[in-house]
């Protein structure tokens, strides 16, 4: 309970008399501070005297970090998970009763993964997508209280991490694509979120796997995810105009676009359009045989992860 | 644990007297919690009291107590409007609550008021939380001010 009545009295006498939030005690700043992403409580040592004690003291930066860690693996391991459901809706797609906004739940929490690994401290990354450590060595302390940098350092490798947890989870997805049918729960899909978090998917540097994955100009990549949003993003989107949003069938065989675009364009493909326009995008998209095979034509769009190969 | 109707009186820095039920702070309040339980407490005559809390800050506490213990089964919504209506208060205002939760060790009206000041100051210029804060003697040497401008132009 924080020490006897009288030890409680004592600590809070020196700030009694008409104190203002600049002379709260120490431990009182610390419990608020740590609320604060690690990245901008090193410039709130600027304020004051005792702030800034309180904030270059070891002891601090190091609970600091520790809350951090477990926040980036919290959230690395809530991504894999949304991502598995994301993969649950792919294999149902063909049942025709998946909608936009089934998924949309899941692009919004991978946002927001990607958003705060991308805010917060970054670590190097066999650290950061582990449990919290429990010794932290004096450099990562140095990250983030070093008097000569205005923000903590950030290299490639750290940067990338995140992305990567993503990336991994997004394989997990082809795997279980083909798994069992099941649904999960919709909510309204954030236009900039998609965007966002496609664009973050497909142009970051993911490492050797996902590179040649994701193989193909930046310019095309975004093509793609435009061609995803207008699916996404309207209802009265013609197909005809949605083709002619994806690049064309040669550029296709040219350029492979990464597995995961496709596979998003086909969750994200609204069952509720005519048949005839679910006919034309399938025989589209039946283009690509190395990518995709299509079974059944229209009825059982069921979509495998075909081994990593050029075109044939 | 008493019965819900118990009363308990609580004594404030003026020495004015609040009659409160008593499972409304046991339920909130660690150390009156620990006070009851151990017996330290006299139905009959003894008074807390809490000579750091002053009589506007305590009526405040008990309102918060009150509220959430007839009203936790609330929908989120509510309550959370109510806390922010709650907690629309100064800075020295906000302070003397601060204060008094501590001393009184109620969890969430102090993990509600952290949450408060860190988005009073979440995002801001270094000046602005000094105003905000009331900082006004931020005990840097003009010396030591200067450098901070220098280096972190961007913070102020």
């Amino acid at each position: 309970m924080g020490g006897t009545r009288k030890q409680r009295e004592r600590r809070l006498k020196p700030a009694r008399g008409r104190g203002s939030l600049a002379v709260l005690p120490g431990e009182l700043i610390q419990e608020i501070l740590w609320r604060i992403p690690p990245k901008d409580v090193v410039e709130l040592r600027c304020v004051c005297k005792s702030w800034k004690t309180l904030i270059s003291s070891p002891q601090f930066m190091k609970a600091l970090i520790q809350r951090s860690y477990a926040h980036i693996a919290g959230c690395a391991s809530r991504a894999a998970k949304v991502m598995d459901s994301i993969s649950l809706l792919l294999a149902s797609v063909s049942d025709g009763n998946v909608t936009v906004n089934d998924i949309s739940d899941g692009v919004k929490a991978s946002m927001e993964v990607v958003n705060v690994s991308l805010s917060a401290v970054e670590f190097p990354p066999h650290q950061a997508v582990g449990a919290v450590p429990t010794s932290l060595p004096d450099a990562s302390l140095m990250l983030c209280h070093h008097p000569h940098s205005a923000s903590p350092p950030r290299s490639h490798a750290q940067r990338r991490t995140p992305a990567r947890s993503c990336a991994s989870a997004f394989h997990r997805c082809h795997r279980l694509s083909n798994r069992k049918k099941r649904h999960v729960k919709g909510a309204e899909i954030s236009r900039d979120a998609l965007f966002t978090l496609l664009h973050e998917r497909y142009n970051e540097p993911l490492g050797k796997k996902c590179q040649s994955e994701a193989g193909g100009s930046r310019s095309y990549m975004i093509r793609i995810l435009e061609a995803n949003l207008a699916l996404a993003t309207t209802s009265s989107n013609s197909t005809n105009r949605m083709l002619s949003m994806w690049p064309s069938k040669d550029n296709f065989r040219k350029e492979r676009p990464p597995n995961c675009a496709i596979l998003s364009t086909v969750a994200l493909w609204k069952p509720k359009k005519t048949e005839a326009d679910r006919i034309k995008f399938i025989r589209h998209l039946s283009g690509l045989k190395d990518v995709l095979a299509l079974k059944n034509s229209t009825n059982n769009l069921a979509v495998t992860h075909t081994p990593d190969h050029g075109p044939k | 644990m008493g019965s819900p109707l118990k009363k308990i009186m609580l004594c404030s820095s003026e020495k004015e007297i609040f009659s409160v039920e008593e499972q409304v702070m046991v339920q909130h309040s660690v150390i009156i919690n620990n006070m009851i339980e151990d017996g330290s407490y006299n139905y009959e005559e003894s008074k807390i009291p809490l000579d750091c809390v002053d009589s506007k800050t305590l009526k405040k506490v008990i309102d918060y107590c009150t509220y959430h213990t007839h009203h936790h089964n609330d929908n989120q919504e509510d309550l959370e409007a109510w806390d922010a209506q709650f907690l629309n208060v100064d800075s020295n205002g906000l302070y003397d609550l601060l204060m008094a939760a501590n001393y009184l060790e109620i969890r969430n009206l102090l993990d509600l008021i952290y949450r408060t000041i860190k988005n009073m100051i979440k995002g801001k210029k270094i000046d602005e939380i000094r105003r905000i804060l009331n900082i006004k003697d931020h005990g840097f040497t003009p010396e030591e001010e200067e450098q901070n401008r220098k280096e972190y132009p961007h913070f102020y």
